[in-house]
């Protein structure tokens, strides 16, 4: 049970300030001045006439798309994003599983927590959640995120769904594949979600640098038109450079179902992944998906979408999914298979790994998201119940661990990063013109490696998790 | 949503009346500014009274000293616990310079990592994603949006021509600075030995100190405005290296660049305002160090850096007359060692936590010396990098820049317990 005991210091306030309220404003303000927000926000750049990247863009202006750059000692990109969890969540006591470094949650010198949410019946402390089951009541649409953030004070975690679950924490005894792999390489300690909502426009970042107006996890958005300016799989393809969306039971490209229309044969199962990694035969860009589960916030939707109907029928070949997806054993399991193969690849010694989460899913984190460029002219589609607001403030704190022989080992970075910054780095190696003013301003994962020496070539042992009494499916 | 539109137009109120409350207190400055350069005798400290705690009231208001040259050195993360607090481990900045002048006990950082420090410092600009994280790529800074209160929105690293810092302040005051950085041109195939900087967008190969070159270009707010940069003979006559303390200058030095030490031989050479820089191993940022041989610790290191410079400073004929020097760090050992802030800190409209982990960049203390200070004084009035610029610009006749428009206190009769 949550300590319910009051922290010894106040609810910090000072991060409210006039300041903050111009950042944030919009997500409380009128809901008149919010529309035109994001879209200012960029015309004011042009017109200041300063130096903000754009969109099509190449990283290097003086060499065609697709020119690789050798300065980055790599030559696979694996990607794998897992669901729903903070920073804090999931690695809030990193600093006493050795990284100290690590920004988590504060402790007292019994090593009790110290952050805390104001509940109905006063302060809600961070608690350990004592197993892999996860609970029910915890919540990342767009207004519960916004509750959340709360204008930077991070304290409306509890009050956004009625219950002191966002509160919860896991340790390295519960968690021991997450906390072994985020100390083992670098770890991000400013790794936002790119925008304060749910799972699909998320991911819509990760792939084509911008939301283009979505903010929720919902079957419409599916029959949106693609992307104004693409995918990052346009891009590749345009430059020939290999890829593949390796799948569990269903692929996050299904989000953006225009890229399984045109690129059908480059959406594989999973086992051809690990195929790929036991060869060293590894495409250029890999997106490993994990099981998502048929009935989960993105499969139910994608069972339905007209002109995907192949997608169910790989579904029902792999088997579909109806374990409880929120026990944390399935996942930790997965990704530890899927680290494993990677960094037993005889390709290991030219890869890297980027491992994040596309939400925070609800739960408590402490660190306020900072300011965001727009991605583009196209705001939130906001409904009039919606808390207005734009893309130009991430969303909290997720993980962000880089693994690649080039990573520093038992590492932290503080630069600030966000999904696409996958996407930048992913430009940065080949070459290849932006999708967004977001992607064009991000930074690269450079900030992880250490480009003069790869200190991690012989790969580190990540610990093993318990194997899951249930069969795993993508393993 | 009612409950929350109420809460933020008595934010909006607040915030108002915070702004008018600074320009008050800029127009007073201002005010002071002008009865400053004209050398009037009746200049006060406009709000340094408030600074004072715990000193009897006095019936006339305090007279700032007419302080017209200041030197800053700048050290690198640590905790005042580790420095002051624990002397044993670098006594001649923890005892022997303290009794010599004042220790400001409650000196804070304003955010982590190092840069922002540095650029809070002359110029008042609070910390921007970029600069928290030492702007490992030397970028422009972007302003998306409008600036409000002179403190710029945006991310990015090299700030545009239209902003600020107490150097170009001071040379629209026809007053001279410099900045004096260890190191810089030691190797010439990195940086130049005057206005030493990456090329704009690229990676920041300084980073990190090779062997005989500990220049560290984060660690130069200087070149981090156009406004000093695009200018490049400005430049190399501003932005000089250090020199050895026998004035022993860089093989690539230019041909006219003089540093610290041949300046301080006479006072007419002194400039008004000196910002110091040690290299990443005297400035106790390496340990052990690489770009030259370490003593026995990151402390001792700095210890060695102190010993050598500042009896040459507080003997120089320009410090003697009407010197200041401040020494402090530009952080705590880091986010996670202690982010704390004081005076009232205000992130910037892009970073809401300046110290990553925290509102401020942890407790680290400072130590000035003047000659209007009497030896063995202690302030335990907070202040912090903003404090210290508004109380460089009061004392030269200047403006308030930005968060130093905003900073409750300035260096007063707690810290000048020797003005006449």
């Amino acid at each position: 049970m949550p300590d319910r005991s009051p922290p010894p210091d106040q609810p910090d306030d000072r991060a409210l300030t006039r300041r903050s309220f111009l950042r944030y404003g919009g997500s409380v303000g009128a809901a008149v001045a919010s529309m035109s927000g994001s879209s200012a926000f960029w015309r004011t750049a042009l017109a200041a006439g300063r130096r903000l990247r754009a969109p099509d863009s190449l990283p290097n202006p003086k060499v065609p798309a697709g020119t690789v750059d050798e300065g980055l000692p790599f030559d696979h990109i694996v990607v794998v994003m897992m669901e729903n969890h903070s920073f804090d969540n999931l690695l809030g006591d990193l600093a006493h599983s050795g990284q100290p470094r690590a920004h988590g949650l504060k402790f007292n010198r019994r090593g009790e927590a110290l952050d805390s949410n104001p509940g109905p019946e006063g302060p809600v402390r961070s608690f350990v959640i004592p197993t892999t089951a996860q609970m029910p009541s915890v919540s990342q649409t767009w207004n519960a995120t916004h509750e959340q953030i709360d204008g930077g004070k991070m304290d409306g975690f509890v009050r956004s769904v009625q219950s002191d679950e966002p509160m919860g924490y896991w340790t390295e005894d519960v968690l021991p594949f997450a906390y072994s792999f985020a100390r083992s390489f670098t770890l991000a300690n400013r790794w936002f979600c790119s925008a304060p909502c749910q799972t699909y426009p998320n991911r819509r970042f990760l792939m084509a640098g911008t939301a283009y107006g979505d903010i929720a996890t919902d079957t419409e958005s599916l029959g949106d038109p693609p992307p104004p300016n693409g995918t990052i799989f346009d891009r590749l393809n345009a430059c020939g450079i290999s890829w593949r969306n390796y799948f569990t039971d269903l692929p996050q490209t299904g989000i953006i179902p225009s890229v399984i229309e045109k690129y059908p044969t480059s959406i594989v199962p999973i086992a051809e992944f690990y195929t790929a990694c036991a060869t060293g035969t590894l495409p250029s860009v890999s997106f490993v998906d994990p099981e998502f589960g048929a009935l989960s916030d993105i499969g139910e939707p994608l069972t339905t979408v007209p002109g995907i109907e192949g997608i169910g029928v790989k579904l029902s070949e792999t088997g579909g999914d109806e374990e409880n997806p929120q026990d944390m054993d399935y996942g930790e399991y997965w990704a530890y298979t899927v680290v494993n193969a990677v960094l037993r690849s005889p390709a290991w010694a030219r890869t890297l790994l980027i491992y994040t989460y596309d939400e925070h899913g609800g739960y408590y984190d402490h660190v306020p998201p900072p300011a965001a460029i727009a991605p583009d002219e196209i705001p939130p589609e906001l409904g009039p119940e919606d808390i207005p607001g734009g893309y130009d403030i991430y969303g909290p704190r997720v993980p962000g661990i880089v693994a690649s022989p080039y990573s520093k080992p038992n590492a932290v970075t503080n630069v600030v990063h966000d999904h696409t910054s996958v996407l930048a780095t992913i430009e940065a190696k080949w070459n290849l013109p932006a999708l967004s003013y977001r992607d064009a301003n991000a930074k690269t994962v450079e900030d992880f490696l250490d480009l003069s020496s790869p200190a991690l070539l012989e790969p580190p042992a990540i610990a093993q998790p318990p194997v899951p009494s249930e069969p795993v499916l993508g393993t | 949503m009612r409950r929350l539109a109420a809460s933020h137009v008595r934010r909006l109120r607040a915030s108002h009346v915070r702004r008018l409350a600074a320009s008050v207190i800029v127009l007073g400055v201002l005010a002071g500014t002008l009865v400053l350069v004209f050398g009037g005798p009746g200049a006060t400290a406009g709000a340094a009274s408030a600074g004072g705690h715990g000193l009897p009231a006095r019936t006339k208001p305090f007279k700032l000293p007419r302080v017209r040259h200041i030197f800053v050195i700048m050290l690198e993360n640590e905790d005042y616990a580790s420095t002051f607090g624990e002397p044993s481990a670098d006594p001649y900045l923890a005892q022997t310079l303290p009794a010599e002048g004042a220790l400001l006990s409650e000196y804070f950082a304003i955010g982590h990592e190092s840069n922002d420090n540095y650029i809070a410092l002359v110029s008042g600009q609070p910390p921007n994603p970029d600069n928290q994280a030492d702007c490992q790529f030397y970028s422009n800074f972007v302003a998306p949006s409008e600036e409000a209160d002179g403190v710029e929105a945006g991310i990015g690293c090299v700030y545009p021509a239209n902003v600020a810092n107490i150097g170009t302040q001071l040379s629209g005051a026809g007053i001279n600075w410099k900045a004096y950085e260890q190191d810089m041109g030691n190797d010439p195939d990195r940086e130049a030995a005057a206005c030493g900087h990456p090329e704009l967008e690229s990676r920041d190969e300084t980073q990190d100190a090779e062997e005989g070159d500990g220049y560290a270009t984060r660690h130069d707010p200087f070149v981090y405005f156009h406004a000093v940069i695009d200018d490049q003979e400005y430049c190399d006559a501003h932005v000089v290296a250090l020199g050895g303390p026998e004035g022993a200058m860089p093989a690539d030095a230019l041909a006219h660049e003089t540093g610290l030490a041949a300046n301080l031989e006479r006072a007419g050479r002194t400039p008004s305002f000196s910002f110091i820089t040690p290299n990443l191993c005297e400035d106790g940022h390496d340990y052990p160090c690489k770009n030259e041989s370490s003593g026995p610790s990151a402390l001792a290191d700095i210890d060695r850096f102190l010993e050598t410079w500042v009896p040459k400073i507080t003997s120089a004929p320009a410090f003697r007359k009407n010197g200041l020097l401040m020494i402090t760090f530009d952080e705590s050992d880091g986010p996670e060692s202690d982010s704390s802030s004081c005076c009232d800190e205000q992130p910037g409209p892009d970073s809401p936590l300046p110290g990553i982990d925290g509102p401020g960049g942890g407790r680290i203390g400072a130590v000035l010396i003047s000659p209007f200070i009497k030896p063995g004084t202690v302030s335990a009035t907070p202040y912090n990098h903003y404090s210290a610029l508004a109380s460089f610009e009061t004392l030269l006749g200047l403006p308030r820049l930005a968060d130093a428009a905003t900073a409750p206190s300035i260096f007063g009769a707690d810290v000048f317990t020797a003005a006449k």
